[in-house]
């Protein structure tokens, strides 16, 4: 598939949230993965707002780029922090040129096994909403020619959150959708804990079997985990399913 | 903002500039419910809407997934009027936040979007003479408990500021009330340090909601009850929730009856 393709799909993907099966996290962690497929990071992140004041990563492409995200918040410094507070977007590359700016953060930047971040802010009608963190395995990455791009993807997919709404779009309605995006990341956590346990998987492939189970049933992931964290829809039907028809995508029953 | 929490220990001097500040807010909750019966906290918080917000009333309802729902507490007659007019009617701004998770922002239902998207609950609204109500969802995840529910006899909305007030009193409320399910004895919890870290986003770590999922299969009890098991022991080891949850998802502590010893 050729560049101008593979954009005019990121786009066209990100933007359509008209379908029955929209799902606000799926959205942001297709927004990381689109990051990393079209520029030139490695690795790509999203955190969003929480209404108390605070960020909290929705989507990671990868475990060490979700790894790099909380750990910024807990120490509450580093590019992710001061492009939410500035809305600007930031480049440090390489890290540790800027470890005197962010102390703690560099080394475990380069520990993870990337030399370079760049960040830019998830804006919404003017309103900076939250951040998108690319990672680069480098330490000299072309980020700056990324960071139109990457722009460009995040707000579109900021502005499918809303699903277009038709009438005005109020700031209260953009806590309600962020609440809303929280609620379903977490239900996701809960319930990948209750498959991780029951199978004796790891958290990553209890993720994978919650979302292979979705695909195959044609429901939203939210909705597959909610049932699971209920005890409405039992832990080895999802596990079943996976184990036995990893790859179908007819559906048929659990 | 960011920064008012991450000076750890060091709020303080924050405290008392900015009354809007989330922590400030958090240490004002906090000392609002500290010494307070189980069963009085909801009253208590709802109480503390009407000190900290622009509303004139606040009211908690509980809605177990398989009973009706329920008023808890509230802090007029207004309030309760209303949150019976959302059971009866099955539909209103408790309602949806409740099954979407999400707070609802209904700033004038005299007219406008508000009054369509609600016209019966609008309608009984406005007779009992509440003009804007904010519905705030108290759960964690798939956990749904119930709403706090606020109003105002003048229409207008939240700031942001406000709202993140309101977010904040809601996360003490769905602790607050999912101790009233808990059983007696069984989940000692942390209160003071334990409830200051869940206000500063200890709900943030992904770990934390990744090993109430394990406790649940472990123990073989509800999202809620794990949560608890989880604070409990947390409270009893010494340790924070979330170095906690990173030891029961690193499978290194089990939180099962035959694992205890």
């Amino acid at each position: 598939m050729g560049r101008d393709r593979q954009l005019s799909d990121a786009f066209v993907g990100l933007a359509d949230t008209l379908g029955e099966d929209f799902d606000v996290v799926d959205l942001f962690e297709r927004l990381a993965a689109q990051c990393v497929a079209l520029s030139s990071a490695d690795a790509a992140g999203v955190m969003m707002s929480d209404g108390r004041g605070r960020l909290r990563a929705v989507a990671a492409s990868q475990q060490r780029a979700a790894f790099l995200e909380l750990f910024q918040l807990q120490i509450g410094r580093g590019p992710c922090v001061d492009c939410f507070d500035s809305g600007r977007s930031i480049i440090a590359a390489p890290i540790e040129a800027h470890a005197e700016r962010w102390p703690q953060l560099a080394p475990a930047v380069l520990e993870a096994g990337f030399g370079a971040i760049a960040t830019v802010p998830l804006r919404l009608h003017e309103k900076v909403i939250g951040a998108v963190n690319l990672f680069y395995a480098g330490p000299d990455p072309s980020a700056d020619e990324d960071l139109y791009l990457v722009q460009a993807l995040s707000d579109v997919a900021a502005l499918a959150m809303l699903r277009w709404p038709p009438a005005r779009t109020r700031p209260e309605d953009i806590i309600a959708r962020l609440q809303a995006t929280i609620t379903n990341k977490v239900a996701i956590e809960q319930a990948k804990g209750v498959l991780a346990q029951f199978g004796g998987l790891e958290i990553a492939e209890a993720g994978e079997a919650l979302r292979a189970f979705a695909r195959a049933q044609h429901a939203r992931v939210t909705d597959v985990a909610r049932a699971v964290v209920r005890r409405t829809l039992p832990p080895e039907s999802v596990l079943g399913h996976s184990k036995a028809a990893p790859r179908r995508t007819t559906g048929g029953g659990a | 903002m960011i920064d008012a929490w991450s000076t750890t220990g060091g709020g303080d001097e924050l405290a008392g500039q900015n009354p809007s500040d989330p922590a400030h807010v958090a240490r004002s909750v906090l000392a609002n419910i500290r010494g307070a019966e189980r069963a009085g906290v909801p009253a208590r918080l709802c109480a503390l809407c009407t000190e900290l917000l622009p509303v004139t009333g606040a009211s908690i309802s509980l809605m177990a997934p398989a009973s009706a729902q329920r008023l808890l507490c509230s802090s007029d007659d207004v309030a309760r009027q209303l949150a019976e007019a959302q059971y009866t009617l099955g539909d209103g701004p408790g309602t949806h936040a409740f099954s979407t998770g999400a707070p609802v922002f209904a700033a004038d239902l005299s007219a406008g979007d508000d009054a369509r998207r609600w016209p019966l609950f609008a309608l009984r609204a406005l007779e009992t003479g509440a003009k804007a109500v904010f519905s705030f969802p108290l759960g964690i995840g798939a956990i749904a408990a119930g709403t706090l529910d606020l109003y105002r006899d003048s229409p207008g909305s939240l700031t942001e500021a406000e709202t993140g007030t309101a977010l904040l009193i809601a996360d003490a409320a769905t602790l607050g009330v999912l101790r009233l399910y808990a059983g007696p004895g069984e989940t000692e919890y942390a209160e003071g340090d334990g409830d200051m870290d869940w206000l500063r986003g200890e709900s943030d770590h992904d770990g934390v909601h990744q090993a109430t999922g394990m406790v649940m299969i472990q123990c073989d009890v509800g999202a809620e009850e794990a949560l608890l098991r989880l604070r409990a022991r947390a409270f009893a080891s010494g340790v924070t929730l979330s170095a906690l949850a990173r030891e029961v998802v690193e499978r290194r502590v089990s939180l099962g009856e035959s694992d205890r010893a």
